[in-house]
């Protein structure tokens, strides 16, 4: 009697056990679903404070106590967050600057282009670098020159924005001038540029309401924004807040005979994957600090240094990729930038476009020969071949976002998976 | 009526004063204390290691842990019996039977060296587990508290050696004797 009622009760507690299982990752998935706008924020903010966890333990302050130097964490990392997208919005140009911007890359990439192929103007011959490649590159490069040219709207707008600043704005007298040598070159006749301003004219009136449209929809964004970022400073707080409890709950419902596999295997992952995340951000912040210097040393204003510095320091942490993105960005600055202060004697606009190269060249090999070695050590090794795949999978579902968090997500995995069968092993239930 | 009136301000006031704790807690705490790891512990300090204790329930005949697995926590008994179980060739030989406030498998504090003896419970049992890198992460933040433990780790693990070399010592001077007969 005795034995088929803890029978009964053993099926029972399978079928409970097994029943709210399924239930509970239906809801995760759903909710996954659902929640997508949410997940970006949760994981930034569990993702800081995991890395900022050490920095409470370690004894730094410790007559506070943990909730108020958790806080003060909070203050200088949001601090810092808000001052660095200040200075980044600042410096993301406006509608008409980012005319000014096409105008500029426009003229100068054919500039560069001519000067290096040595084309003259008038006969259109070149170096015999150019005879050579000219059949190739040329359509490539008039490609390009579509895609940078002003399309008539533009043209408009760009004229406007010359008459109303061509005193206060620096250098518009120029740029203006690149303008009208980009047309000439995009051989516009008189008679488009006449049909232009006509259509300018009519246009004038119209372009108030259609800026004062941007405007509502740009707080409108903001407000959308700031809703779902408000998760990070929380989820941020109350992860440090806790002193092992959300651990201490989940290991509870671990069944006895697991119990002691399951603290190892969670303390286990928790150091392999602290030291892999907080590796990357120091190895990331050490190349991103690199390509600033030397940015400033070959001669670039020591802010936009610093600020393409950070980007090419934060898209290194994607594999391949991220190296070529730092490239794309300071070669883009290089090729617009009017004068330079180079520390090295022999540095001029004309050969900086090999000193930015030079430059991403070293801090890459820096990263490779010295960074990652002693940051990050061999940790994690994934094979090459998974780390394309999960870049390029990683951009295929969540955008730059996923790109970046791709292989974190991977390293993982991996390490859980390896951790539990050694683990399970370990304890003899494999 | 009165019992009535009596109940309900009896309430209000075991409401008012009502003590942070409860019993179970102020038995626990009690418990904690009776071990030789937390003895010299303050009330406050004991508050703080409760906090890092896993507590567990074990039905009987349940594993706390097995001969041969990686240790990896202390088990403090604090209500139940465990048998203390060595798997040899012929068989499971029982070492000990251990009772309520006792304590098991201290040598997991110090490393994650196997198991020498499994630990079955005898009848349902409650118990509280320290987890070995937990202690260590106490050691950052109460280095005063750890210091304790430690500290009564190593007399409870002194003494264990002690017996240890008297049994070995005892167990030679029989060996020995027998096998200086065997020659004779």
């Amino acid at each position: 009697m005795q034995m088929q009622h803890e029978k009964a009760r053993k099926i029972r507690s399978v079928i409970v056990y097994s029943a709210s299982i399924i239930a509970a990752i239906c809801l995760v998935v759903y909710l996954l679903g659902a929640l997508r706008e949410l997940l970006l924020p949760i994981i930034v903010g569990g993702l800081l404070a995991y890395l900022c966890k050490p920095l409470l333990a370690k004894r730094i302050l410790p007559w506070l106590p943990n909730s108020v130097r958790v806080i003060i964490l909070l203050g200088v990392i949001g601090g810092g967050l808000a001052y660095t997208a200040q200075s980044i919005k600042k410096s993301i140009p406006s509608k008409d600057e980012r005319l000014v911007l096409q105008v500029r890359m426009n003229y100068k990439l054919h500039e560069r282009f001519n000067s290096i192929m040595g084309v003259d103007a008038k006969t259109g011959k070149g170096n015999f670098v150019y005879n050579m490649v000219k059949d190739e590159i040329n359509p490539i490069m008039s490609q390009i020159y579509s895609v940078l040219n002003l399309t008539q709207e533009q043209r408009s707008d760009f004229r406007k924005f010359y008459r109303e600043n061509k005193e206060t704005y620096p250098n518009l007298e120029k740029y203006y001038e690149y303008y009208r040598a980009n047309l000439k070159r995009a051989r516009i006749e008189e008679k488009a540029l006449e049909a232009a301003k006509k259509e300018e004219r009519s246009l004038a009136s119209a372009t108030i309401d259609a800026k004062e449209e941007e405007k509502g929809s740009i707080i409108l964004d903001l407000l959308n924004v700031v809703s779902t970022w408000l998760l990070t400073p929380f989820v941020f707080i109350f992860l440090l807040f806790d002193n092992g409890q959300i651990m201490k709950f989940f290991v509870q419902l671990v069944p006895n005979k697991f119990f002691e596999l399951s603290l190892r295997i969670v303390d286990e992952v928790d150091t392999a994957i602290g030291n892999y995340l907080r590796g990357t951000l120091l190895e990331c912040s050490l190349v991103g600090g690199t390509i600033g210097l030397g940015l400033f040393v070959i001669g670039i204003d020591i802010k936009i240094a610093l600020t393409i510095g950070a980007v090419a320091g934060l898209a290194n942490a994607i594999p391949f990729l991220g190296p070529v993105i730092g490239l794309v960005v300071g070669l883009g600055y290089g090729l617009i930038v009017e004068e330079i202060a180079p520390i090295i004697p022999g540095i001029d606009t004309g050969n900086l476009f090999f000193a930015i190269v030079g430059t991403v060249v070293v801090a890459q090999l820096l990263d490779n020969s010295i960074f990652q070695p002693i940051v990050l050590g061999s940790a994690v090794n994934l094979h090459p071949l998974v780390v394309i795949i999960g870049v390029m999978g990683g951009s295929v579902i969540f955008g730059f976002a996923g790109m970046l968090l791709a292989i974190p997500a991977i390293v993982i995995f991996k390490v859980v998976i390896e951790t539990l069968f050694k683990e399970m092993k370990a304890y003899r239930i494999i | 009526m009165m019992e009535k009136f009596k109940d309900n301000v009896s309430f209000y006031w075991e409401y008012f004063f009502k003590n942070e704790e409860n019993s179970e807690q102020v038995s626990q705490t009690k418990f904690l204390q009776s071990l030789p790891f937390f003895s010299k512990l303050s009330l406050r300090q004991i508050r703080v290691i409760s906090e890092y204790l896993h507590y567990r329930e074990y039905a009987d005949d349940e594993y706390l842990f097995e001969y041969g697995t990686p240790g990896a926590a202390l088990f403090l008994i604090f209500e139940g019996s465990v048998a203390i179980e060595v798997p040899t060739p012929s068989g499971v030989n029982q070492v000990a039977i251990l009772e309520d406030n006792s304590f098991l498998g201290e040598l997991a504090l110090l490393s994650s060296a196997e198991r020498t003896a499994s630990a079955r419970c005898i009848k349902k049992s409650k118990c509280f587990a320290l987890y070995r890198n937990d202690l260590d992460r106490l050691a950052d933040s109460s280095p005063e508290i750890c210091a304790e433990i430690y500290k009564s780790l190593a007399k409870v693990v002194g003494r264990r050696l002690e017996a240890t070399t008297k049994q070995i010592t005892s167990f030679k001077e029989k060996h020995g004797n027998k096998n200086n007969a065997d020659a004779a």
